[in-house]
């Protein structure tokens, strides 16, 4: 499983960014982080769901944000002077999606180590089937390497359902 | 061998040429005796080829040599445009569209089409030739005079580096001229040995053409360079040119009606003039792909928006300074967005070419005769819209016709004309274009479909539903009426797309229809996609844009609903009863309730609903961004628009929002 995983990723692990959310130190390869916002105003998406947090305009693009904490059953803890949106660009089956992700606080870009990363325990965590590549660690930390692609496609419904053609 | 890329440029390059040659062929096929149509196919025909050689397409181009060489003998009045004609070159440009999308058909296609052209076109000319022949015979006598042609010509410095062969361009010639022709290379503009670089082309030629090539022929070897080379062509003469011009005026007055024919034949003294460009309007056409045109839109639209937000300012500001400025900047920025989205406008003649055909082989196919009418082709519409439209369309058409029309004995039995009609018609209606199809044939059957729709569990047995409503119900996914599954309409499969595809292009069909008279499918579309007028609505702390068009009226909300709670209710209204939804309840938003709310009346479909809202901001103009797949699911919004402070607005799809609160059949049944 360890080399499966690193022989997938072993560039992507020499560079990742680092960020904060529910007490967990969580990890997405810097290749597709666009670039990290102060939170701009959001606007709300009725009917949208817990994970929608809403549309931001980047420099006249309009962009979904996403919430991931209520898929880790986090607490969703009010914006603070540390709250950022990482702009992420995810490679979808279906093409391109560029995704505002909500973190807590960004830590910083750290190269994991290969030989630390291991296969997420099936029972006892908190974060469900799939989401989760891999914990590495670094320093005296555990980081969680997120699975932003598929996470888009189960829980944010990136892949089209259908009843809408889009 | 051709790669893709090259194939896609070549395709780009012919659709309008396709496009035209299968009109000429349809057009020739109701007035065979017009020689301008013989022409303009001619011309087609040979562009085709000249093209298809260029990007290496052997085999387009061998065998629309042969296609040419038929319409050659009918342009030079050896033979007239017959039916069987017509049908052969249709045929015949099928196998060119096969070619030309890059499939192979079978070798022996080729031939037998070869065959059936040159047999359609030998045989003896008609009389109407004659006349033709007259102004041959005039013509070659002016052209007696001329004893060659000399050809000089020098081929961009580029040439080779954009793809041409100016060896294929010789081998062109030499094929016109034949075996008596002179080559020379002049070679005085090659560049020290140093200084040459090998993609660049400095060589000029100077060609001795005998007498009886044609002047036009050469000419068209160096149609597509002809603005960015030297190329001088001149009749070597044996007497005065002047003599010549004489008999050219001549000709012209004896042959009135042949008089372009006889200019056409006659050597030109104007040597710069290229000829292929006699054909053309005056107008300059320039070729832009899509995804450009997209990009200048999107730019234009961040303009609007920038400058909305300028606006704002410089009313806070209040500086007669800045408010002059602004002012013109609004001027610009909407102008600009004007002619942006004119460009991407394209008339619906652009398709309707295939609609000819399409009608041509239905009655072929179905023995009916009928007259296929075209009104408001010049109608345009955005050409993403326009694109999509086509399957739609054909669909359409072809129910018109195969269950539409009745046969000839059928029609003549009901009292009918035996001929039908089927009219194909474009037209604006404010912010909208109509496009219906009509036929005169049975008309539909509402209690027919009705219990075809109960009997597919489609809809309930005791729905009490209105005549627009049942025949709606057409367009529903697995229903279809057709009693013997044909070759042409499928397998009712199809009008559910046709509504999903105009849905998506935010568009609505309607359908009218009198048993016994005919029926009408209408499709009503928008004229652009990418920017509305929309209203801009405050709801608690939220604001949404309806699209302005839909927008009926705005009154007060009536003190009978201001207390309620439920996400809908009904309330009278001018005398009507009209089914309300509360915004504030359905997108569950906070905030202080404004104390003189607002309903906005606005239209879906044939029914009218009630938006209660807080307050009216304003009309706006809306640049619609796409929702991602995130939120597009949804389908309550159809969009995104960045106000003038920078905030993001959701665009309500107010027919959507209505059918997910259930109010598009029930509050119908109340307000009925």
């Amino acid at each position: 499983m360890t080399l499966e995983l690193v022989s997938a990723s072993e560039d992507d692990l020499k560079d990742m960014v680092a960020f904060e959310m529910g007490g967990e130190l969580l990890v997405v390869p810097t290749r597709i982080l666009r670039e990290v916002l102060e939170p701009p105003k959001l606007t709300r998406v009725p009917l949208a769901g817990p994970y929608s947090a809403g549309l931001i305009n980047v420099r006249g693009v309009v962009l979904p944000v996403a919430d991931l904490r209520p898929i880790f059953e986090m607490e969703q803890k009010p914006f603070d002077i540390d709250t950022r949106v990482l702009v992420l660009e995810l490679a979808l089956e279906e093409g391109t999606m560029t995704l505002g992700v909500i973190a807590e606080k960004v830590h910083a870009v750290l190269a994991l180590d290969p030989e630390t990363i291991q296969k997420v325990p099936s029972v006892g965590t908190r974060w469900p089937q799939g989401a989760i590549k891999g914990i590495g660690r670094w320093k005296d930390r555990f980081v969680n390497l997120i699975d932003v692609e598929k996470i888009a496609e189960e829980y944010l419904g990136a892949m089209p359902t259908d009843d809408s053609l889009t | 061998m051709i790669d893709e890329e090259t194939q896609e440029i070549f395709r780009q390059e012919t659709e309008a040429l396709i496009e035209s040659l299968q009109e000429c062929l349809l057009q020739l096929n109701s007035t065979p005796e017009d020689m301008d149509l013989v022409t303009q196919v001619f011309r087609d025909l040979h562009t085709l080829k000249g093209t298809g050689a260029m990007f290496g397409f052997a085999r387009l181009a061998e065998f629309i040599h042969d296609f040419e060489a038929a319409f050659e003998q009918v342009r030079s009045g050896n033979a007239v445009v017959t039916p069987d004609l017509i049908a052969v070159s249709l045929k015949a440009y099928d196998l060119i569209v096969a070619l030309l999308e890059g499939e192979d058909p079978a070798a022996e296609k080729d031939a037998e089409l070869k065959a059936a052209l040159s047999a359609a076109t030998s045989g003896d000319a008609a009389p109407a030739a004659a006349e033709a022949e007259v102004v041959e015979e005039a013509a070659a006598e002016a052209k007696g005079e001329i004893e060659g042609w000399k050809l000089r010509y020098k081929l961009p410095p580029e040439f080779m580096e954009i793809g041409g062969n100016p060896v294929a361009i010789l081998e062109e010639l030499l094929e016109i001229g034949g075996p008596d022709t002179k080559v020379e290379a002049i070679v005085d503009g090659l560049p020290a040995l140093a200084e040459l670089k090998p993609n660049e082309l400095h060589t000029a030629w100077e060609l001795l053409l005998p007498a009886d090539a044609d002047e036009e022929e050469i000419r068209d070897v160096f149609m597509f360079h002809e603005d960015s080379m030297e190329l001088e062509l001149t009749a070597i003469r044996a007497a005065a040119p002047a003599a010549v011009e004489v008999a050219e005026a001549e000709v012209t007055v004896e042959e009135a009606p042949a008089a372009e024919t006889a200019k056409a034949e006659a050597p030109k003294a104007d040597t710069k003039k290229p000829a292929a460009k006699k054909s053309g309007s005056a107008n300059v056409q320039m070729r832009v792909s899509a995804e450009r045109l997209d990009d200048i839109m999107d730019r234009v639209g961040e303009l609007v928006i920038a400058e909305a937000r300028l606006s704002d300012l410089a009313q806070k500001l209040n500086d007669p300074n800045l408010t002059e400025v602004v002012e013109d900047i609004r001027r610009l920025a909407l102008g600009l967005r004007d002619t942006t989205m004119a460009i991407r406008l394209t008339p619906l003649s652009s398709i309707t070419g295939r609609f000819q055909r399409l009608a041509h082989d239905l009655a072929g196919k179905t023995g009916k005769d009928f007259d296929f009418v075209i009104e408001g082709e010049e109608t345009e519409l955005d050409k993403t819209v326009i694109e999509k439209l086509s399957d739609p369309l054909v669909h359409i058409l072809r129910n018109a016709v195969d269950h539409g029309l009745e046969d000839n004995d059928t029609r003549v039995a009901a009292g009918k004309p035996a001929r039908g009609t089927v009219r194909l018609k474009a037209s604006y209606s404010g912010a909208d274009v109509l496009i219906s199809v009509q036929d005169d044939g049975k008309g539909l059957d509402p209690d027919f479909i009705l219990g075809r729709a109960i009997d597919r569990g489609l809809v309930s047995a005791d729905a009490n539903l209105s005549r627009g409503e049942i025949f709606q119900l057409l367009m529903a996914p697995g229903f279809s009426t057709a009693e013997q599954v044909t070759d042409l309409s499928g397998r009712g499969v199809g009008t559910d797309v046709v509504k999903s595809t105009v849905e998506a292009l935010r568009g609505s069909v309607e359908i009218e229809s009198e048993l016994g008279a005919g029926s009408s499918f209408t499709l009503r579309l928008p004229l652009t996609l990418a920017i509305i007028d929309g209203l801009l609505l405050q709801v608690g702390e939220d604001r949404y844009t309806v699209p302005l068009a839909a927008v009926e009226g705005i009154v007060e909300e009536p003190e009978a609903i201001r207390d309620g709670s439920d996400p809908t209710t009904t309330v009278e209204l001018r005398e009507k009863l009209i089914s309300i939804m509360r915004l504030r309840e359905i997108f569950e938003t906070g905030g202080e309730r404004a104390e003189f709310p607002k309903v906005v009346l606005v239209r879906t479909g044939d029914q009218q609903i009630g938006l209660a809202v807080d307050r009216i901001i304003g009309s706006y103009q809306t640049v619609i961004k796409q929702l991602s797949p995130m939120h597009s699911r949804l389908n309550v919004f159809s969009g995104a628009t960045i106000l003038g402070d920078g905030d993001v607005a959701l665009i309500v799809d107010v027919a959507q929002l209505v059918k997910a609160q259930g109010l598009d059949q029930d509050g119908k049944e109340q307000a009925a």
